[in-house]
């Protein structure tokens, strides 16, 4: 048994999240690093919910017990030694250390960027697929606020705790939104309720960034997309649309307050014991974008590409690069390891509403993985490129926006050469339900690779 | 050191923290305060059904002893309320323990008794016995009564305990004592 924490506090990948299926409440607290689903009942979110790191044991009982949640101190005791022992504990926050001279009020200006915007143009079907997607749909307070005031029925209907933290405890700067049997609370027939009532202007900051995704690689702010809705893929075929940032703003400066722009670290791993800094990674992204093209075997590039750095000892030009598809033997433990993981997520969906599409997605990527596990199956789906205009854009998408290093980019990209393969295999196999992604099932796979921690099968490989 | 309030139930040892919870959710009592041991003080938990009806539980590690501890005439129906549903130690029990048990059983015996019967007439002279018994533990336990039911009458065998007790700690514990000790 793990030692409790001083002062107990949800860790972050601890993420406690409340779900309402076919009408009735389930509480669920997701444990990011197993990839595991507790549930809980609503006893023990509040106590979870006491779990702040400002309080010792006594605190955190009578805590407990002024929100009606105190039955027992064993209890409580039992819910924190579970935590613990997973690891979903942390120790409480210090008091801050006493201020001696008056703060810098200085207000911090982020350095200015140009924006490098992928060549695309985004045309948004407006059925809501994206909000049917994922399990985490955040806030901030003044969104809340303003989802509030335009819905305020959604309100009236969950009651409390319909937001929950992101991550970990409370306090948190992002709270996320109650799910109706998977989807976003404010979703009614396809439509976003906070867009069709108050404008577009009100609706959360992520939710109208979507699918945009922004990276500050120290020279420019690269603005790529997520291949995770399959609007992203259609819009591929066809004339209009969007641009990801609006056109008039080409400087970082510009962006909207509160858009996301995460920087890039100054180290990339390249290899699990080769690094380069960024300013080289950039150069090395841009010059393979340069010969990505429209249409492509994604399988043979990406795994290529991995290859050639793999034999570099590094980053180099992709001049001299030789396109070869690899072995069924060679992707077998990839494949093994990425159906364990989709094997496990299934065993934890049963919680999950029939009508909820990442279950539904859980299935029917499992069943494509499954069936990859037969190598003259590896075979005919290598030999089959029914999507080429989906894999090269994806993976200019994720060399356009830096998806491809965790854990570091020559596993980056042979993971994209796997999510392609089972993507192929995908579009043989005839989802259980109506499958929006059905024709271009990249979408689908990336969704569940970030959305639902599928992505994290890489690291059964070690 | 004072003692607290008017009624007491002492809890039997047998009793553990889901036993004292589910009999408080029983009556609707809700924690409303949890005190930590600190000089002076023994660590409470305070459990409220409301305004005006408190019950304290009290972790007593100078008499070894846990006990139930609420004031006023509504304080004696809310102990024995609790008491009906949490196994106690009686007075009876701790006379016949003080009469015939091993000596770490009479000095809780003692110890329970001073609790549940501070005004006994006879209490003094159970407190006497103890300071003046052989055993260092019932000692020990007569002079923790002794300050728990201060009275003049206790002074001169603490003084002699803090003269000649062959226990240096005993010694130093009687001279704490004796500044709490009325005078005659």
């Amino acid at each position: 048994m793990t030692d409790l924490p001083h002062r107990p506090r949800l860790a972050d990948a601890a993420l406690l999240r409340r779900h309402r299926i076919n009408g009735a409440d389930v509480w669920l607290l997701h444990d990011t690093s197993r990839n595991e689903v507790l549930e809980l009942t609503p006893r023990q979110v509040e106590q979870c919910l006491v779990f702040d790191g400002t309080r010792d044991l006594g605190g955190v009982l009578l805590a407990s017990a002024r929100r009606g949640a105190y039955r027992r101190a064993s209890e409580v005791i039992g819910l924190l030694t579970d935590l613990a022992d997973r690891g979903l504990l942390a120790d409480g926050t210090e008091p801050p250390a006493p201020q001696l001279e008056a703060p810098d009020t200085t207000p911090v200006v982020p350095a200015d960027r140009p924006l490098e915007v992928l060549p695309f143009r985004l045309r948004c079907d407006g059925g809501g697929s994206c909000c049917m997607t994922y399990g985490s749909i955040p806030f901030s307070p003044d969104e809340q606020r303003r989802a509030d005031a335009a819905v305020p029925e959604v309100a009236e209907t969950l009651g409390e705790h319909r937001f929950l933290p992101l991550h970990g405890a409370e306090p948190s700067a992002l709270r996320s939104m109650t799910t109706l049997d998977g989807a976003c609370a404010f979703l009614e027939d396809g439509l976003c309720r906070i867009h069709a009532r108050a404008g577009m202007e009100a609706k959360p900051r992520a939710c109208q960034a979507y699918p945009a995704q922004l990276v500050d690689d120290g020279e420019a702010v690269r603005v790529s997309v997520a291949v995770e809705c399959v609007c992203v893929l259609t819009s591929l075929h066809g004339e209009g649309g969007q641009s990801l940032v609006s056109d008039d703003i080409r400087l970082s400066s510009l962006l909207p307050s509160g858009t996301s722009v995460p920087m890039l670290p100054d180290r990339i791993a390249v290899t699990s014991d080769t690094v380069a800094d960024r300013a080289a990674l950039r150069a090395f992204t841009s010059a393979v974008l340069d010969i990505v093209p429209d249409e492509a075997d994604g399988v043979a590039l990406a795994w290529s590409l991995a290859r050639h750095l793999e034999a570099a000892k590094g980053l180099c030009a992709p001049d001299q690069l030789e396109l070869d598809t690899p072995s069924p033997e060679e992707l077998a433990p990839w494949l093994s390891a990425l159906h364990a993981q989709l094997r496990d997520k299934c065993l934890h969906v049963g919680w999950r509403s029939p009508r909820d599409r990442s279950r539904l997605r859980s299935d029917w990527l499992c069943n494509a993985a499954a069936s990859l596990l037969d190598a003259p199956v590896v075979a005919s789906t290598m030999a089959a490129q029914p999507t080429p205009r989906d894999e090269a854009f994806t993976l200019r998408a994720s060399l356009w926006g830096y998806q491809i290093l965790t854990p570091d980019l020559v596993t980056g990209l042979r993971d994209r050469a796997i999510r392609f393969l089972v993507a192929r295999r995908c579009h043989d196999i005839t989802p259980d339900a109506v499958e929006p992604a059905a024709s271009h099932p990249i979408a689908a796979v990336e969704a569940m690779m970030r959305g639902q921690g599928i992505g994290a099968y890489v690291t059964r490989l070690r | 050191m004072s003692t607290l309030a008017s009624a007491r139930a002492v809890l039997s040892d047998a009793v553990d923290r889901d036993q004292l919870d589910d009999a408080f959710a029983q009556g609707t009592w809700r924690l409303i305060n949890v005190i930590e041991a600190g000089p002076g003080h023994p660590a409470q938990l305070i459990f409220a059904r409301d305004a005006h009806h408190h019950v304290h539980v009290v972790d007593d590690q100078q008499l070894g002893l846990t006990y139930l501890a609420a004031q006023g005439e509504d304080g004696q129906e809310a102990i024995a309320e609790l008491s009906d549903s949490l196994p106690c130690y009686s007075s009876a029990s701790a006379r016949a323990d003080l009469a015939n048990a091993t000596p770490p059983a009479r000095a809780r015996a003692l110890g329970a008794l001073v609790l549940l019967e501070p005004e006994a007439p006879d209490l003094e002279s159970m407190i006497i016995e103890a300071l003046r018994d052989p055993s260092v533990t019932l000692r020990v336990a007569g002079l923790t009564a002794a300050a728990y039911a201060p009275r003049p009458v206790f002074r001169d065998h603490v003084t002699a305990l803090r003269d000649a007790d062959p226990e240096p700690k005993l010694r130093e514990a009687a001279e704490r004592v004796i500044a709490a000790l009325p005078q005659p």
